[in-house]
């Protein structure tokens, strides 16, 4: 008999520490990786690979973030094969029963090729542009695919899940309000970038990216397209350079320097720079810097 | 009937426009790595000395894919000096098995140590290092095998466990690669003396042999970290004369990448050769009629470090130092310094690199410099690089 209830009493206690477990998520970018703390509320503890101011196309694969994803319940990889070491790492996890989230199945992907693509025109990504998480509007889709991800693996915890998600979107539905307000004034306003990582932010707010430093995608800028960009920047149609704060900035600050167009440095992932702690943060920062730019108010990027 | 066949021609229709692309998509993927040299040495032995050469070393198809969702399997076929061979072919059991192990099968290079994973057109000083051409083969260690592994997570650290069950062709003795561009490596690999009185190939028997690695990761960092290596390996020469091979060793890596505009790795590696050589004239076992008899126990041992510092996006440049005993002949030694620097000409898919290094040894008169201009193209996927 009191072998009986030592037994109930253990098997409870095991079940109810399962309960209480925090699910392990492992992301690809910090992006995702504050909106599943969001939609799992303190039910999810969730970390990313690239921590700081990396570029998502080149990792180090080192072995620590393969136990990181041996340990998780779920990894949520970028897609669209921008992430293809994400692969690579959930291979060298050797974690069977890991669920893998692609958002980038949710979005509508923007400049998908309608050509073979090969190495000649750089790194193209064949299935479109992946940068999709920096239009603020795919946060939606990114959340629901979280989210989904969270329910497959606890699905009695789906109602606090889907609550959480719902009150962050509202919120972050707050403050596109205020960010599409902010940049109205600036639709139609061409600028050039460093890599093209912006079709999805320049669709949303109606701004026209004109050229790239990179002569193709992952390229690095050649002394004839700079001089071909030089040109474009002298032309006076563009209103600034809108830089990914990952790359070195010695050739933008030389064009800038040499051709009087502003210079806009702002961070891409969360985390990138202290003040970008989640994605609110983040495109505040990315929208009050090009707004202050554009608006003249400021010339020097940071 | 005809309804059936018109439902039916009505399906095909129907999938027909998603058959290319999923036959497509089965496909594996496929890359093509080409390594073409232009050198010159001062090696009087050399019949070309002092002049420019050209040469393709090397030329890599590879076909990777996944077999099922817990599988995959990759085929390297290489092209050297006018023959192709298959490099690696192996299957992998990713995830699924007890444990988290991974079970690998097929030929692949086994991992005593951490560079000999690498296929050499990955390496910045262009050749393997002499101790591994002297210990482990001169295009490093491959053979036919069954690998299991396991890893135990330690906070960040991880501890992996490897062995693998081996052929054995690991043993047999070196190829001698005349056409091979590293002259210098193979006469101090192939001593005059030695190469007169080598038993021939066909006539030695191997047997199984094994090897086993212990590495333990620490990162050091966010994108910093040191793998520490112990590797040992055993296995049969011939046994019909009852001749073994054993070697043990240590190696250590060090990398930081903290951007991809900079990264610095440091890596060396220990072996410690245990083989048993025959006598050097067979006159002294066919007098005894015995095929066991003078046959000696050989140490010897061998090292390689460098480090290789990336100080901008498309460039890096490094310098590596190496030496190593005969695993046969008593007293033959070698050892070679040499300094690189690399040029990613646009992406990683097309690097120049330029070597300069200088070989000595007992068996050169004089030591022998050389210049080596590498080109390797890449075409087809290339993935991240393994810590």
């Amino acid at each position: 008999m009191k072998r009986t209830r030592v037994v109930a009493l253990s098997g409870l206690l095991v079940a109810a520490a399962a309960a209480a477990a925090p699910i392990r998520v492992v992301t690809a970018i910090p992006d995702f990786a504050v909106l599943a703390e969001a939609v799992g509320g303190g039910e999810v503890h969730a970390e990313s690979v690239i921590v700081g101011n990396r570029d998502v196309h080149a990792v180090e694969l080192l072995p620590s973030f393969m136990v990181k994803i041996r340990k998780a319940d779920i990894y949520v990889k970028v897609g669209m094969d921008l992430d293809l070491w994400s692969q690579q790492l959930i291979d060298g996890s050797r974690n069977a029963r890991l669920v893998v989230v692609d958002p980038s199945s949710r979005i509508q992907p923007l400049e998908v090729p309608t050509f073979k693509v090969d190495a000649s025109y750089g790194d193209l990504h064949r299935f479109g542009n992946p940068h999709y998480w920096l239009d603020p509007g795919n946060t939606r889709p990114i959340v629901e695919a979280i989210l989904e991800g969270l329910v497959r693996v606890a699905p009695e915890r789906v109602a606090t899940f889907r609550a959480n998600a719902e009150a962050y979107l509202s919120r972050f539905a707050e403050a596109e309000g205020r960010w599409a307000a902010r940049l109205a004034p600036f639709r139609g306003a061409k600028l050039v970038s460093f890599h093209r990582s912006w079709p999805y932010f320049a669709a949303r707010y109606g701004l026209v990216f004109v050229g790239e430093l990179e002569p193709k995608p992952g390229v690095p800028p050649t002394p004839t397209h700079l001089a071909a960009m030089q040109e474009l920047l002298r032309s006076g149609e563009v209103a600034a350079i809108f830089m990914e704060s990952y790359f070195d900035d010695r050739v933008p600050q030389m064009l800038a320097r040499t051709t009087g167009v502003s210079l806009v440095k702002v961070p891409v992932l969360v985390g990138a720079e202290a003040g970008a702690t989640d994605r609110i943060a983040l495109f505040d920062l990315i929208v009050e810097r090009l707004a202050e730019t554009l608006a003249g108010r400021r010339t020097v990027a940071r | 009937m005809r309804q059936r066949i018109g439902r039916l021609l009505a399906a095909f229709a129907a999938i027909w426009p998603v058959l290319p692309a999923t036959a497509q998509s089965l496909n594996p993927d496929i890359s093509v790595i080409g390594d073409v040299r232009a050198f010159t040495t001062d090696d009087p032995n050399d019949p070309q000395e002092g002049s420019l050469q050209l040469d393709l070393t090397g030329l890599e198809l590879a076909l990777q894919g996944y077999l099922n969702p817990f599988a995959r399997a990759d085929v390297y076929i290489g092209y050297h000096d006018g023959s192709f061979e298959v490099e690696e072919a192996y299957a992998t059991i990713l995830r699924g098995l007890p444990g988290g192990l991974q079970l690998r099968a097929g030929r692949y290079r086994v991992d005593f140590g951490k560079l000999n994973l690498l296929h050499p057109h990955a390496y910045s000083f262009l050749d393997p290092p002499l101790v591994h051409q002297a210990y482990l083969g001169e295009e490093g260690l491959a053979d036919i095998g069954l690998n299991l592994s396991w890893q135990l997570p330690l906070g960040t650290a991880a501890l992996t466990f490897s062995g693998n069950l081996l052929k054995g062709d690991f043993a047999k003795p070196h190829d001698h690669d005349e056409d091979g561009h590293d002259h210098t490596a193979i006469r101090l690999l192939h001593p005059v003396a030695a190469a007169q009185d080598e038993p021939h190939a066909a006539a030695v028997e191997t047997d199984l042999g094994s090897s086993q690695r212990v590495s333990l990761f620490v990162p050091t960092g966010t994108y910093a970290g040191v793998e520490i290596g112990l590797n040992a390996l055993q296995g049969d020469l011939d046994t019909r004369t009852n001749r073994q091979v054993r070697l043990v060793g240590a190696d250590v890596k060090y990398r930081w990448a903290p951007n991809k505009y900079r990264s610095l790795t440091v890596q060396g590696e220990w072996i410690r050769s245990r083989r048993d050589v025959l006598p050097d004239h067979p006159a002294a076992r066919s007098a005894t009629n015995d095929e066991t008899a003078g046959v000696e126990r050989r140490n010897a041992n061998g090292f390689f470090a460098f480090f290789d510092y990336r100080f901008a996006q498309r460039f890096n440049l490094g310098a590596i130092a190496e030496r190593f005993d005969h695993p046969e002949e008593e007293g033959v030694t070698g050892k070679r310094a040499g300094v690189f620097a690399g040029f990613q000409v646009m992406e990683e898919t097309t690097m120049v690199r330029l070597l300069l290094r200088r070989t000595d040894g007992t068996e050169l008169a004089e030591p022998v410099r050389e210049a080596v201009l590498q080109l390797v193209f890449s075409l087809g996927p290339h993935k991240a690089h393994w810590f």
